[in-house]
């Protein structure tokens, strides 16, 4: 017996290719008088109108794209490398800096130049007061310290304009500064004088003795005449003008200058050596106090303790990395 | 909630509008969608089918930003989903020995001598999908629904199945002629 349905090519329509292509793109021109009307009436029914029961999931369809969307919008590119890039970046920069900063100062250090809030006589105009006065450290990574380490003689400080200042820390900013050298009426008498007379007696032997290095390093007056620093030639002339010779004149000199001078700095020779200014940081402080006098009072200016002269100090300065900068000498 | 009929020529303004999470724009992608999609997977799958769709859904949802074509394409891609998680649920259902048969399962099969006895003029849409599965191999049943239910072309269809489009062309000729034996006229004896 055979397996062939011999009815098969009898019941069954010839369904061309192009039939079967219209009825599955739901084109029209089927013929369906042609045995294919219960096809069309099936992809008909596939192609129907939704029923109310399939559209149940439409809800929970819209929160999952609204929190796609909330999701890529929040993070777009990839949600797992961008914290480790920001932590990555962060640490980078952090050792950028640091690495900057030890270099310029390694560097400032190398060239002996390196600035400290005790050594500027005059911060610059942008430089806001309060920030150096603050943190001195910023000085030394900032872009300011070249402008704070550069004298300037424009605002000319005299001792009789900063009563209660320490007198030799004073002297020491005008001879570095006007070139008229101290107040030899002042109370940087006694220093002058002391210098004078180590001068004297080392002359001949130039540069042996601290005091003499330090008086050939000083400048000469104006005129170019003199041989003698200018806070010297000061001192001679207020000799001559006393009729007296400069040991007479400074017979009288007592240490801490006159009685009503509040100065009490005698007891630092140092200070009284006009060109040690350099050598000593705290003779440059009183600049930190030329530019807000009035803000900070003497002996209360905890923001920057170089401004407090030794002596003068009622407590211990409140940041130790000043002592160093205007540690009293022997 | 009701929208406005769908109308493929805003298929690019609804699409953004999906992107965006505008609701309308979700809404009306997925009344056009969802039914035939759902057809698609009950004829399949008919107990995981609802699960199936929503993560097909989920799927357009994380994708939708990364898509980029026309109508017929989106339609590719969503159906071209179905299938993968189709597959990745069979595959688990082989190793799930005590899967549970929904009651609904039977039910589909019930008071009916043969699909091709029912009232062809009402039958639904899902009736239709079941029975085009039920009296077609797996492959020609699928050639059929995707090209009718997913409205893809020869081409569309081969690329979903990783087929040629000629193994497309043969199967859905083969399976057009074989649902027409099922369904077509009785032998009419002539007295």
């Amino acid at each position: 017996m055979s397996d062939w349905d011999d009815l098969h090519d009898v019941t069954l329509p010839r369904i061309s290719n192009e039939n079967a292509e219209r009825l599955l793109s739901d084109t029209s021109g089927i013929d369906e008088t042609n045995g294919l009307a219960d096809l069309s009436t099936v992809f008909s029914a596939l192609r129907g109108p939704a029923e109310p029961a399939e559209l149940a999931g439409l809800h929970s369809v819209l929160d999952a794209f609204g929190a796609a969307v909330v999701t890529s919008q929040s993070d777009p590119s990839n949600a797992r490398t961008r914290p480790m890039i920001k932590k990555l970046l962060t640490g980078k920069a952090i050792a950028a800096i640091g690495v900057i900063t030890l270099a310029s100062a390694g560097a400032a250090a190398a060239s002996g130049v390196v600035p400290t809030p005790f050594s500027s006589s005059k911060p610059s105009a942008s430089t806001s007061p309060e920030v150096v006065a603050d943190d001195p450290t910023e000085e030394i990574v900032g872009t300011d310290i070249l402008v704070d380490t550069n004298p300037s003689t424009d605002n000319v400080i005299q001792p009789a304009q900063l009563p209660g200042t320490d007198a030799a820390t004073v002297a020491d900013v005008a001879a570095s500064t006007d070139g008229q050298g101290p107040d030899v009426n002042g109370p940087a008498k006694f220093g002058l004088c002391t210098a004078y007379e180590a001068r004297t007696k080392h002359d001949d032997t130039t540069t042996t003795t601290e005091a003499a290095a330090t008086v050939v390093a000083q400048p000469v007056s104006e005129d170019g005449d003199s041989a003698l620093p200018v806070p010297f030639q000061a001192l001679s002339d207020a000799a001559d003008a006393a009729g007296l010779t400069v040991a007479e004149f400074c017979a009288d000199a007592v240490p801490g200058g006159s009685a009503d001078a509040p100065g009490q700095s005698g007891d630092n020779p140092s200070a009284t050596a006009p060109g040690k200014s350099d050598d000593n940081p705290s003779a440059t402080a009183p600049g930190k106090l030329e530019d807000n006098p009035p803000a900070t009072a003497p002996g209360k200016s905890e923001d920057n303790p170089s401004a407090t002269a030794p002596g003068k100090s009622g407590g211990p300065p409140d940041n130790p990395g000043g002592d160093h900068g205007k540690k009293p000498q022997p | 909630m009701t929208s406005a009929p769908f109308d493929p020529a805003r298929f690019d303004e609804v699409i953004a509008g999906a992107r965006s999470g505008d609701p309308r724009a979700v809404e009306e992608l997925f009344r056009e969608v969802q039914p035939r999609l759902l057809r698609f997977l009950r004829s399949q799958e008919s107990v995981a089918a609802d699960d199936l769709a929503a993560e097909v859904w989920l799927a357009v949802a994380t994708g939708i930003l990364r898509f980029d074509g026309d109508w017929p394409d989106f339609r590719a891609w969503v159906f071209a989903i179905a299938r993968r998680r189709l597959a990745d649920y069979r595959r688990t259902a082989v190793r799930r020995r005590t899967d549970v048969v929904d009651v609904a399962a039977f039910d589909s099969h019930h008071a009916h001598d043969s699909p091709e006895n029912e009232a062809l003029d009402k039958l639904s849409g899902q009736r239709a999908a079941t029975l085009i599965t039920s009296v077609l191999s797996g492959e020609q049943a699928e050639v059929l629904l995707l090209r009718v239910l997913a409205d893809l072309d020869v081409d569309q269809v081969a690329s979903i199945m990783r087929r040629s489009p000629n193994w497309v062309r043969v199967t859905q000729h083969r399976a057009v002629r074989n649902l027409a034996k099922r369904l077509g006229p009785k032998i009419v004896v002539m007295r």
